[in-house]
């Protein structure tokens, strides 16, 4: 034990001291930090950005619209809209309502056309067009198929420069839909696939449907809950570049403790002093752990500090949950960069390993995704295309942490459709175990 | 002492090395043992094996009679190694990396014998500054250093002494000899094979992964006078074939050309003085004409010319 905290002692110290790490946590930090005030603005701004737009129609031949915007600032909300009818088919749009609110936060609309007027007509449209919460995207909802008095919202609270969005979802005979679609003219260009801030709340079997799609946006199986809030967007924000960062930080941590020794030659050195092999290998696997460990928690931990100015707090479970999964891509990542390191004998080959293994799960494993859906013939807009694709994520390291950290954070199951709390840890150990596994046979094989 | 027993090593990857065949050889205590091979023999795929540093497929080194591959954490310490390519880590101090090796001594080292070592090899003034500024010659004195680290009982030097100065020479020599004469035992792999013949006591050659002969320095004198002691050479820029032919029969001699010494058996003075007209006339510069001495070199070299005949 002596021996093997000798080696983690002095490999921790060296990484900790290690420029590269530093300049990669510095670069992560200030985009944190360079983020949040931008995110905490977006919801700080006089126009609320979480909209959800509750629509029940009675069936009386009067239509009650009822408008609920949460307000994150906690003054007055002002938002104002109007609301149409829409004639699928001559694309003629029937105006109803105007609607507008200083005070409150609910506001009831009635209709002054009779209910009965909008029944059974074929593929009809209720469109509504709001503003005051930046929503510049028209939102069609499909009500040729009944619908129940349920509700909807799409939120996008995460950037200025993207609209909030709300749907407006409507009954026109009070019974609970088995299948009806949401046509969503995205305008949402560029948006991130993994934000999280695309929340649909409803029952039913639903399908999304994509008009002129020139964004990428996950299609999300409904769940009852409630809206989105700047804490989860963070978490999803921190997800991200978690993902990004840790595993390049890991992968110079593994590549430091092994290829680099080994090929130059000062590991034989310590190797024909009376150790064990593995004492030293796993002591190297600690010492690199530990630095990554250390700095990527801080990070975290002054993030949550700076977070705490705007008054925004996360739970012990949020702040566990990403420690957990910083801690479980580290490992992962060393474990891989120390294989790479068993191949090739210049310092080249286990570098330019690292940089596939990163580039790998970073940007190239979806694409099995997409060969596996478009194989199995799912339609690609379909939840169950989100499904499939969040199954095959179990075998990427990046998404199991991303799915870590998703499941502190409540209602957000709808962002891992699919996958369960129980797959995603036996992913998380099967990774583990089989990357071990591997370096043990490698370092007993290769020397 | 330390027994080296049917070693063999087999280096995978896309072209399978076949380094070590079988290799045997004993060293007793306080013995030298002289290791020669030529590039890529064996030596130091050997010498990695007894050092710890890599596994060999098959084959056993024994320690005082204890399996030293399968106990490496516990004899260690008493096997030291100082390698042909000294590494350290080079963002270390020579005096830190010494006392960080020390921690993994089963037995504490104090810190007195840190002073010691690096007293011993000439490095204890510049112990302070990092490795990373520190010349070759320093590299192997920390090597050294290193090695004397454990109070060890057996040295594996490989190559131990390239590019030294001669102070650095004559310091290792010096170390090398106190350890034989306080009971230590040495195996020593060099290129430079009058240091090997002038200190060692046994001599194990090694080709092709394979060690062939391990003899006394006595024993292979009288293999010397046997097999070249009637030879005289000429040390030639070049010779054609043509003109070794020609050398054959005009001089009635028989003689071989190894590339850069021409070999003459049993020529007289005579001949000698012929032959030596021939080559100026033929417009070869002959830098020397020496009738063979024992040398180890020469020697070594020979055997490997009757190895290289054989498999063929």
């Amino acid at each position: 034990m002596r021996k093997f905290l000798t080696i983690v002692k002095r490999e921790t110290w060296r990484e900790i001291k290690s420029l590269k790490i530093i300049v990669i946590a510095v670069i992560m930090l200030a985009i944190i930090l360079g983020t949040i005030p931008l995110i905490s603005s977006s919801f700080q701004s006089s126009s609320p950005q979480l909209g959800l737009l509750v629509a029940p129609f009675n069936n009386n031949g009067s239509m009650a619209m009822k408008l609920l915007v949460i307000d994150n600032t906690g003054s007055p909300v002002s938002i104002s809209g109007n609301l149409s009818y829409i004639y699928y088919n001559n694309d003629t749009r029937v105006f109803i309502s105007n609607f507008k609110t200083s005070s409150s936060s609910t506001i009831t609309i009635y209709s002054d056309i009779p209910f009965s007027n909008y029944v059974n007509q074929p593929r009809n449209f209720f469109e509504a067009s709001v503003s005051g919460i930046n929503i510049s995207t028209f939102i069609f909802i499909d009500v040729s198929d009944s619908l129940s008095i349920s509700y909807w919202d799409i939120v996008s609270p995460s950037n200025s420069s993207l609209p909030g969005i709300a749907i407006l979802v409507t009954s026109f005979d009070g019974k609970v839909p088995s299948n009806f679609s949401i046509y969503i003219n995205n305008t949402l260009a560029g948006i991130p696939n993994n934000f999280g801030y695309f929340r649909a709340y409803g029952t039913g079997n639903v399908t999304y449907k994509y008009m002129n799609t020139s964004g990428f946006i996950k299609f999300l199986s409904p769940i009852k809950g409630i809206s989105i809030t700047v804490e989860e967007v963070i978490t999803s924000l921190s997800s991200s570049l978690i993902s990004l960062f840790v595993p390049i930080a890991a992968i110079i941590a593994g590549y430091d403790a092994f290829a680099k020794e080994k090929v130059s030659g000062a590991l034989d050195i310590i190797l024909s002093r009376p150790l064990k092999r593995e004492t030293v290998y796993w002591g190297k696997i600690l010492g690199a752990f530990i630095p990554i460990f250390i700095y990527f928690t801080i990070i975290s931990l002054l993030s949550l500090l700076f977070l705490m100015h705007y008054g925004i707090f996360f739970t012990p479970l949020e702040i566990l949950s990403l420690v957990a999964s910083v801690s479980f891509l580290t490992f992962v990542f060393i474990i891989l960069e120390g294989i790479s390191g068993f191949f090739g004998r210049s310092v080249a080959t286990p570098i330019i390993w690292g940089i596939v293994i990163w580039i790998f799960f970073n940007m190239i494993y979806s694409i099995f995704s997409l060969v596996v859906i478009f194989i199995s013939g799912t339609n690609i807009l379909s939840t169950g295309a989100v499904k499939i694709e969040n199954i095959i994520g179990l075998g990427n390291p990046i998404d199991i942490a991303r799915y870590i950290t998703y499941f502190s954070i409540p209602n957000s199951q709808i962002l891992i459709y699919g996958v369960s709390f129980a797959d995603t840890v036996i992913a998380s150990l099967a990774w583990i175990i089989v990357t071990v596994l591997i370096f043990i046979y490698l370092s007993k094989k290769f020397e | 002492m330390i027994q080296v027993i049917n070693l063999s090593k087999t280096f995978r990857g896309r072209k399978p090395i076949r380094a070590l065949v079988n290799v045997n050889f004993e060293i007793g205590r306080g013995e030298v043992l002289g290791f020669v091979g030529l590039n890529g023999a064996g030596k130091t795929t050997t010498i990695r094996i007894m050092a710890g540093v890599i596994t060999p497929d098959s084959g056993s080194v024994l320690f005082n009679g204890v399996d030293a591959i399968k106990n490496h954490d516990k004899v260690a310490d008493k096997i030291a190694w100082v390698p042909e390519n000294p590494v350290f880590d080079p963002t270390m101090s020579g005096r830190d990396f010494l006392i960080y090796l020390s921690k993994f001594n089963n037995n504490i080292v104090p810190k007195e014998r840190i002073d010691e070592v690096l007293s011993r090899v000439g490095l204890l003034e510049r112990s302070k500054e990092k490795i990373k500024v520190y010349s070759l010659g320093m590299k192997r004195r920390l090597a050294l250093a290193q090695a004397f680290l454990t109070d060890p009982e057996i040295m594996l030097m490989d190559e131990a002494m390239n590019g030294l100065d001669p102070e650095g020479m004559n310091l290792f020599r010096e170390a090398m000899k106190n350890f034989k004469n306080s009971g230590g035992s040495v195996l020593l792999s060099s290129h430079i094979l009058t240091e090997i013949s002038s200190i060692s006591d046994r001599i194990t050659f090694i080709h092709r992964g394979e060690t062939f002969q391990t003899s006394s320095v006595e024993e292979l004198e009288e293999e010397f006078r046997s097999k070249l002691g009637n030879y005289t050479y000429f040390e030639l820029d070049s010779l054609r074939e043509d003109e070794l032919d020609e050398i054959c029969k005009v001089f009635n001699l028989n003689a071989k050309f190894d590339g850069r010494l021409l070999w003459v058996k049993d020529a007289s003075d005579e001949d000698i003085g012929n032959l030596n007209i021939f080559l100026v006339k033929k417009g070869h510069r002959v830098m020397q004409i020496k009738r063979a001495e024992f040398n180890l070199e020469n020697l070594f070299l020979q055997k490997i010319r009757e190895l290289e005949g054989d498999r063929k």
